[in-house]
């Protein structure tokens, strides 16, 4: 046998059982045909369209070479000019957004795959509501997976990045330390016994831009260190230590309470011990957090989650005390807080069932006490059908606010429809919604989802000015191959009064992406953002992280994009991420997204998380673009799981473990796998 | 028994196959989607597209037919150039018998179907046939084997109100992958294809509830298959009845339904 076939069989073998499956399952058939067989006789004239006189619709590819020799590696840099006219009592003239984006992915034998991303812009005009100029540039060094001996592994970064957590902070149900955003290094080491290790320092700051990310410092330093480990099975052990020094707080509650708000900058020192034990379908973790702020005396936070899962059903539930000015560096946790929850979720084939309750109240008796109750219940009703609905029910010390849901889905001739009711109301507002959706089957290559809303708010919110207006809203979202060089692709909301006062919102984020050469291609968009005056009622968890400082979006904002793309990969094409040389691969995309209605579908109107990394096996990234997509254009065929670095995603939006979507990749193949985040409940 | 045969007999099929993916750079194409199912009016034309991908290195040649088909008992699929007995090939148009594609490039791929004014209500079923154009060698010791590598999209158009008839015959209880199962005997007594689905649930001989998936595997006009309900729990997919079972519920195909409530045994 030789060498080539020698490494072919065992894949043949694994890709076999595969086989059996997708024969079974999918309707695309393969076979094989012993040359000569009468396969090869064309008994039959086939006719063909215009006599065969088309011209061929023939793209060149992901891939802008032939170089087949070597590990993965893959270069892109994106030319970006860009006209930004933005509206508003005090917005500045005429900008440009222009810059240089440039990323590198290369994979290594022995020490593991590095990536590397860059942004510098040009121009610093000052956005109305942005509390400082742009950041001039941003840059990271991703290093992951590096292995040595026994079975360790590091991940290394620096540069704009994200503190490092262990994994027993990060997977928390309740009650989250955020990663930060910083311009600084980070390492992470696993070893045998599920041994971690992280630490990380730098200077905290914050991402922006549009199309150019860039990275601002806010002054000051942070700095973490952190391990845990499994010292024998049930038990897992961890701890992590952050400090912060003369920091800005990056994010602010919405009526802010906390002690040192109003403070410029703060300093902060936090301990944090956890202890997680799991069984089967049992797992229970105690944590206890301990730290200072500014001097002003030790807060002490103590929180127990346990869960417990029989059958189709799971069981949570978990208590806390949590003392007020509680910081994790320069991010806020939910602090001032004590009391418990219970929450029972149900899955079955035809039902999906989900019941909480909180009770949170004030440790220091400033803030409020309050219940939160919600229910979620949907009942597939045939294989084309199925309803629920929805309640929330808030209640504190002086107000109430409940809202409820209902909806109908409905599989149809022309795609996926549903039909949903909202009804939300508080002290100061009625807010009342008939939403209609639909995802359209399309031709290969297309995609479409429509949106239609009327809505009827009745409001004393906004400086007490009675609001009564009936608005509707239309939101498309869609694209696709025009041929196979041309592409458009992009997401048009717009919303006016129908009746009574209220400013329209327009949005629109409407890309057209045309393959030039090989290696080259170009991309137009167009961006709009147009704010209404209108909010929406939304009743939340008292439990949900501290919503970031509201960053006053322009009255309107809209700029036209204009990207040169220059791409190419080497070796990857032939040695599919996460395989060997020659064997099966397909292609892995799709979104990232905010998933407001939760139906577990991508609707037309709801954003896409722009900027986050979709990481593949723990080792290949991608960052999503400004609609929130991604795209692994060659994986090797068989299991993947994708994960989701949750920081960039805005609060409240969290995704329940990392993101951690499991999905199996067929030869030739194409899987879309849209992964929705949903709001903090 | 027989499930497992055919199962071995599809993977032994699939698995030459795959060698010549896995040994020959002259063949690894990627195809989306890998199935069509349209409707068509008489008098129309149904037009359509599909990817055609080139994975390996350098340029390659394809050639591309279609053909006729049938399912096989396993649910194989066996092609025929010749043209069958009611074949609606002749309605089909196929943009080129070959294809050239550069290293990485994906060509759009037209085809049409050309419904005729006095087409009665039915389905049109055929496949499209991508094959390398250059033979590949899978090796495996000292045989070597020339094969071409092929990939088979199957297209469905169902013509004006054609729509699939099912009828239910008795309950019988099958072995599957060594364990028993109950299974229908289904008969397509209509026009078009069609695929079951439905929540069916029940009780064994211990008391024990379970849940019941059809697969959703076609069943072609005039076709009798027998479908076997896979049981599954919360706790397990696959887990061991104790028979009599009871089975109920609803079994649907397309936008039709019937009511079951049967006795395996």
């Amino acid at each position: 046998m030789t060498p080539e076939a020698r490494r072919a069989w065992p894949g043949v073998a694994w890709l076999c059982g595969l086989s059996v499956i997708a024969a079974l399952s999918a309707p695309s058939q393969a076979q094989t045909a012993p040359q000569g067989s009468p396969a090869q006789a064309s008994a039959y004239q086939d006719r063909y369209i215009a006599g065969g006189t088309l011209s061929p619709d023939i793209s060149t590819g992901d891939y802008g070479t032939t170089e087949t020799s070597g590990l993965a590696r893959s270069i892109r840099t994106d030319s970006v000019g860009s006209v930004l006219d933005q509206e508003g009592p005090h917005s500045p003239p005429r900008t440009h957004e222009n810059g240089l984006l440039a990323g590198a992915q290369w994979d290594t034998v022995s020490y593991g795959a590095w990536s590397a991303d860059a942004a510098a812009r040009t121009g610093g005009a000052r956005r109305p509501g942005v509390g400082h100029d742009y950041g001039a540039a941003s840059f990271s060094l991703h290093e992951r997976g590096m292995p040595f001996d026994e079975g360790w592994q590091a991940d290394n970064a620096l540069g704009d990045i994200n503190a490092p957590l262990i994994n027993l902070a990060r997977l928390q149900p309740r009650f989250l330390l955020a990663q930060g955003p910083m311009e600084g290094v980070e390492t992470e080491w696993r070893g045998p016994s599920t041994l971690q290790l992280v630490a990380g320092a730098g200077k905290p700051g914050i991402y922006d831009g549009i199309k150019v990310p860039t990275f601002q410092t806010l002054g000051g330093s942070t700095a973490t260190l952190g391990a845990q480990w499994a010292p024998a099975s049930p038990w897992a052990l961890g701890g992590e230590f952050a400090a912060a020094r003369d920091v800005s707080l990056y994010y602010q509650p919405l009526g802010a309470t906390f002690a040192t708000a109003a403070t410029a900058h703060i300093s902060s020192t936090t301990g944090f011990l956890t202890a997680a034990w799991q069984d089967g379908a049992s797992r229970a973790q105690i944590n206890v957090i301990d730290g200072t702020v500014d001097g002003n005396g030790n807060s002490l936070g103590v929180w127990v989650d346990a869960s417990h899962t029989q059958g189709a059903m799971t069981q949570s539930f978990g208590a806390f005390r949590i003392d007020p000015n509680l910081a994790w560096g320069n991010q806020l946790i939910s602090s001032d807080v004590q009391g418990g929850y219970y929450r029972v979720d149900y899955r079955s084939r035809r039902w999906l069932a989900d019941f909480g309750v909180d009770q949170v109240r004030s440790v220091s008796g400033n803030g409020s006490n309050t219940t939160f109750v919600n229910g979620d219940a949907r009942y597939q009703l045939s294989r084309d059908t199925g309803l629920g609905g929805v309640v929330y029910v808030r209640r504190n010390d002086s107000t109430s606010a409940w809202s409820a849901e209902a909806y109908l889905d409905n599989a149809n001739s022309s795609g996926i429809g549903r039909g949903q009711l909202d009804y939300a109301t508080d002290r100061e507002t009625r807010d009342a919604t008939f939403t209609l959706q639909q995802t359209w089957d399309m031709r290969t290559g297309t995609r479409l989802s429509t949106t239609a809303a009327v809505e009827r708010i009745r409001s004393t919110a906004i400086m007490n000015v009675e609001q009564d207006s009936t608005i509707v809203r239309l939101a498309v979202y869609g694209g696709g191959d025009l041929t196979a060089r041309l592409a458009l692709d992009g997401s048009v909301q717009w919303a006016t009064a129908l009746q009574g006062r209220a400013a329209p919102s327009r949005s629109a984020d409407v890309s057209l992406t045309w393959q030039v050469a090989r290696a080259w291609s170009v991309l137009a968009s167009y961006y709009e953002n147009r704010v209404g005056s209108w909010t929406p009622l939304v009743v939340t968890s008292p439990l949900a992280p501290p919503t970031a400082a509201a960053v006053i979006a322009a009255a309107g904002e809209r700029g036209v994009f204009l990207t040169v793309r220059y791409q190419v990969a080497r070796g990857a094409h032939f040695v599919p991420l996460g395989g060997v040389p020659g064997s099966g691969s397909g292609r892995l995309s799709g979104v990232v997204y905010l998933d407001a209605n939760e139906n577990g579908r991508y609707d037309a109107g709801e954003p896409g998380a722009a900027n986050v990394t979709v990481i593949l096996d723990g080792r290949f990234s991608v960052r999503s673009d400004p609609n929130g997509r991604f795209d692994f254009p060659a994986v090797a065929a068989g299991h993947h799981v994708l994960t989701v670095q949750t920081d960039n995603l805005p609060l409240p939006w969290t995704l329940t473990n990392s993101g951690r979507t499991a999905v199996d990749v067929a030869t030739r193949d194409r899987t879309e796998i849209n992964i929705g985040a949903l709001r903090m409940k | 028994m027989i499930v497992r045969r055919m199962a071995l007999g599809v993977s032994l099929l699939l698995a030459s196959w795959h060698a010549a993916v896995a040994s020959a750079a002259g063949f690894a194409a990627l195809v989306s989607p890998p199935r069509f199912e349209l409707t068509g009016r008489s008098g129309t034309v149904v037009r359509q597209v599909f990817e055609l991908t080139n994975r390996s290195a350098g340029p390659a040649k394809f050639r591309v037919h279609t053909a006729d088909f049938t399912l096989g008992a396993d649910y194989g699929v066996a092609f025929q150039d010749e043209l069958q007995p009611a074949s609606c090939r002749p309605w089909v148009a196929i943009e080129r018998p070959e294809v050239a594609l550069p290293g990485g490039g994906t060509i759009r791929y037209r085809f049409e179907v050309q419904v005729p004014k006095d087409a009665p209500a039915g389905e049109c079923r055929f496949g499209i046939l991508i094959e390398g154009e250059e033979p590949a060698v899978a090796q495996s010791g000292a045989l070597r084997l020339p094969i071409v590598g092929r990939i088979g999209i199957i297209v469905y158009v169902i013509v004006g109100d054609a729509k699939p008839q099912i009828e239910v015959f008795g309950p019988q209880v099958v072995t599957l992958n060594g364990r028993k199962v109950p299974a229908l005997r289904v008969h397509n007594a209509g026009k078009a294809h069609a695929r079951l689905s439905g929540f069916l649930s029940g009780t064994d001989a211990k008391g024990i509830k379970y849940d019941f998936n059809p697969p959703d595997l076609p069943i072609l006009p005039g076709e009798v298959r027998k479908v076997i309900l896979r049981p599954a729990t919360s706790e397990s997919d696959h887990p061991t009845l104790t028979f009599p079972v009871m089975v109920q519920g609803t079994l649907e195909w397309g936008n039709q339904r019937t009511e079951l409530d049967e006795r395996f045994e």
